[in-house]
């Protein structure tokens, strides 16, 4: 039988049990209990035994020194200095302790079901079907300050450092190098290899699109937007460390790995905002924003020229299309004497002369007539038609409410954060696992949304960017509540920061507000809270005001009391301002109410939003 | 290498973006090479003008309004579908021209039209000289405006760091003209101070 190749990820597969991670530590009954029962003849086994330099059996060839060069780097143990006493729990510090308790498998039985199953030679994701539970609740490392990472983290991030190290062209370590060598000898290659020789890119990559949507049917590009990373994500699946909908931190094995991923960026129309940096192993950090020798690029695929007409919607490209008469002509099966009218005339000065049949066809076309000349990448987005049926439904009614939200993460405060938080420099795992709670946070924030507002109601249009249909521009809050309530379960020491590295962004408008004024406000929105009231007003507030946003929306307030402040505040600010102070200690069930539930934390022109949400 | 700047106030001022949102034609936040050279060339009546510039933050500037416009058809007198068009008001900006044979004469005050809908009463914008400033010394900070790349030399942009790209019409004759390459506001670079804001963090 052919020996399957190592597993990365199961290298540190003891650390599941109470014996000792390192074999040759095992006293001799544990030996003879386990003896007949260890998978010695595979790989893997290799990999379990000889992953560690500290181990009696260190890496003794190129395969075990790769898994043992990941391991460093995907540990957060050789990060932190001084550890405290055992603790079994996961101690995240984003969110606090978790229930003390140890999951490690004690019975002997367990253990030789473990070593059993090992004996199969399982890939990573059949072991993980079996042991996923234990992996994530039991730490990579049991000392207090250690206990940061889920052993699921740590050997996942194990694997994909293998297979970006695993490359002999870059990183060449030969059988020669290593084997019959000494433990003094091994730990010389690691340190040359680790401090100096082998280096990798760290970057990050912002995909943006150059169009400019201002109907349902462009935003289709939300869609080539989502293919882009589902291709760069799977592609370069070993090189994800963390991603939001349009971003990816990446550790790449060179710099021809990152053009390429640029290069698949700009197949599909989107230009990029790169900041990397090429360092070696010991240098690495989860953010190239804070390593030496970075540089920052943004980079287009343009002509120099464009003759014109020039496309619409992105402004980047010939347009060579009218629409809708050439997405008619080649769409509908119009008859001969429709094709030669609408190829030689604009579909708006020949519509009384279209047959009965064909104007029936395009009935929707018919509503918006207007000519536009569409280059071929934004015709085609746009002939797709549109994937967000609710959406296009609202927004033939004038009179519909909707709430655009966007939750975003900011790499940089989110690196700044979790050194403060966890006292430390950030390893990277720690930012895997970090990672984790925030795909599980989003997730159950889509779910959220959809159960308060109903799904009919929910336009999912990102995994992390929704427009949802209210009655009134007051149910906004409850989007807030949702958002405070979550953080709360995943990121509670985010709700006690000056600054959070997650921010909400909300646009309540009528459902025909142009919808790059909402991009355009979504994507600027520097605050943690942000809400925006068509456009024009806003309530802004730091992390620490969410909560006092949430319980104030939820008292009650006398209309005609909101009423007068909005009005007044319409023909000065100042005075609206004059009045707040003047009546805030006698009108206790308006200013005094806002002024103790919000004035803490927001300023006036917060307030008066708010007062105009409520009043709604 | 010298630069005139000069305050710029209009009533009510339509500087229209080329992106077009079908009914909806959006209006442009800064003010563009191509748009404010071109009102300046047509002023005086010379090709040899550069200029470029950007709106003032302010209390009550540089308001968004929406104005429902219904182009006509000239033949048939017939209406087209209205059109939202954006347009600001009580707009203030900044306008810096290269000084030159061509500008050094400039009065210390003037009036220029620009933007769409001159017949309708918008574009009249009043110029008044403030000031001769020195295009040194050039420092790192974030784009205000859009100049074509070809031009970046003429208002002293060192170095490009980070770009933001998008295309300004050229003219090439009274009938024609090309789109090119160009620096929009939000480029990080090198650049004379009075072009520029402090680098904001991504």
């Amino acid at each position: 039988m052919q020996l399957k190749e190592l597993v990365p990820e199961l290298h540190d597969a003891l650390k599941l049990t109470v014996l000792e991670h390192d074999v040759s530590e095992w006293n001799e009954q544990e030996v003879e209990t386990f003896k007949d029962f260890l998978p010695i003849d595979t790989e893997t086994w290799k990999g379990i035994t000889q992953h560690h330099l500290g181990f009696k059996i260190y890496p003794t060839e190129p395969d075990t020194f790769y898994l043992c060069v990941a391991d460093s780097l995907a540990s957060h143990v050789t990060r932190i200095g001084q550890p405290g006493s055992v603790e079994y729990r996961l101690n995240k510090p984003w969110r606090g302790p978790e229930e003390e308790k140890d999951p490690r498998l004690k019975e002997t039985e367990d253990i030789i079901r473990l070593f059993s199953f090992l004996q199969t030679d399982p890939e990573w994701a059949e072991f993980c079907r079996e042991y996923e539970d234990l992996l994530r609740t039991r730490s990579e490392d049991l000392r207090q300050g250690l206990n940061v990472t889920s052993l699921y983290t740590h050997c996942k991030l194990t694997g994909q450092f293998y297979r970006i190290l695993r490359n002999p062209l870059l990183f060449p370590v030969s059988p020669t190098e290593i084997e019959g060598k000494t433990g003094e000898e091994v730990k010389a290659l690691y340190g040359r290899n680790y401090f100096e020789k082998w280096q990798l890119v760290v970057s990050r990559c912002r995909f943006r699109f150059l169009q400019k949507p201002y109907r349902v049917r462009d935003l289709n590009v939300f869609a080539a937007l989502e293919e882009l990373m589902k291709e760069v994500s799977t592609s370069y699946a070993d090189n994800v460390l963390l991603g939001t909908s349009n971003e990816l931190l990446l550790v790449l094995s060179d710099e021809g790995q990152l053009s390429n991923i640029v290069a698949v960026a700009h197949r599909r129309g989107f230009w990029v905002e790169v900041i990397k940096a090429r360092r070696p192993l010991k240098e690495l950090k989860p953010n190239p924003e804070g390593m030496i020798g970075k540089t920052l690029e943004n980079l287009y695929d343009l002509p120099p020229q464009i003759p014109p007409p020039i496309c619409e919607i992105c402004q980047s490209a010939k347009a060579d299309k009218y629409w809708p008469e050439d997405y008619l002509l080649s769409r509908l099966g119009l008859c001969p004497s429709c094709q030669q009218l609408l190829s030689q005339n604009p579909l708006a000065s020949v519509i009384d002369l279209l047959c009965e049949i064909d104007k029936a066809k395009m009935e929707e076309i018919l509503k918006e007539p207007t000519r536009e000349e569409l280059c071929e990448r934004c015709f085609a987005l746009r002939a797709e038609g549109t994937r967000l049926h609710k959406l296009d439904t609202w927004g033939k009614e004038a009179q519909n409410k909707v709430t655009w939200v966007k939750i975003k993460l900011d790499f940089d405060r989110l690196q700044e954060t979790l050194e403060s938080l966890s006292g430390g420099e950030v390893s990277f795992s720690v930012v895997a696992e970090f990672q984790q709670d925030y795909y599980r946070f989003l997730e159950q924030f889509t779910g959220q949304i959809q159960r308060t507002f109903r799904h009919r109601n929910v336009e999912s249009i990102l995994t992390d960017f929704f427009c949802i249909r209210v009655d009134s521009f007051r149910q906004a809050f409850g989007v807030l509540q949702v958002y405070y309530e979550l953080l709360r379960v995943f990121f509670p020491a985010f709700l006690g920061l000056e600054k959070s590295p997650l921010r909400i962004s909300m646009v309540c408008a009528g459902a025909k507000f142009p919808f790059f004024e909402v991009w355009n406000i979504l994507e600027d929105g520097p605050d943690d809270v942000f809400v925006s009231l068509q456009g024009t007003r806003t309530i802004r507030a730091p992390i620490g005001g969410l909560e006092l946003l949430v319980r104030a929306a939820s008292l009650r307030y006398p209309k005609s009391a909101l009423h007068k402040l909005t009005r007044i505040e319409e023909t000065s600010e100042t005075l609206a301002e004059l009045t707040f102070q003047d009546r805030r200690d006698k009108d206790r069930s308006t200013y005094s109410k806002l002024a103790s539930g919000l004035r803490p934390s927001l300023g006036f022109s917060s307030i008066f939003t708010f007062a105009r949400l409520m009043e709604d | 290498m010298r630069f005139i700047e000069f305050d710029l106030y209009s009533d009510a001022l339509c500087m229209g973006e080329r992106t077009k949102g079908g009914l909806l034609r959006p209006c442009c936040r800064t003010i563009r090479y191509s748009q404010i050279s071109g009102a300046l060339r047509k002023k005086f009546g010379v090709g040899d003008i550069h200029a470029a510039g950007y709106l003032v933050d302010g209390n009550g500037y540089n308001r968004t309004n929406y104005l429902i416009y219904s182009p006509r058809e000239r033949v048939s007198g017939v209406s087209k579908v209205p059109l939202q068009v954006e347009f600001l008001t009580n707009m203030r900006g900044k306008v810096y021209a290269l000084e030159n044979d061509s500008t050094a004469g400039f009065p210390d005050r003037f009036v220029i039209y620009m933007g769409a809908f001159t017949s309708k009463g918008f574009g009249l914008c009043k110029l008044k000289k403030v000031a001769v400033i020195e295009a040194e010394p050039p420092a790192k900070g974030v784009l205000r405006t859009r100049i074509p790349l070809d031009k970046l030399a003429t208002f002293n942009v060192r170095r490009v760091i980070r770009a933001v790209h998008g295309y300004l019409f050229e003219p090439t004759s009274p009938t024609t003209g090309i789109y090119v390459l160009s620096l929009f506001e939000g480029s990080e670079v090198v650049a004379p101070e009075f072009l520029i804001s402090p680098v904001r963090r991504r």
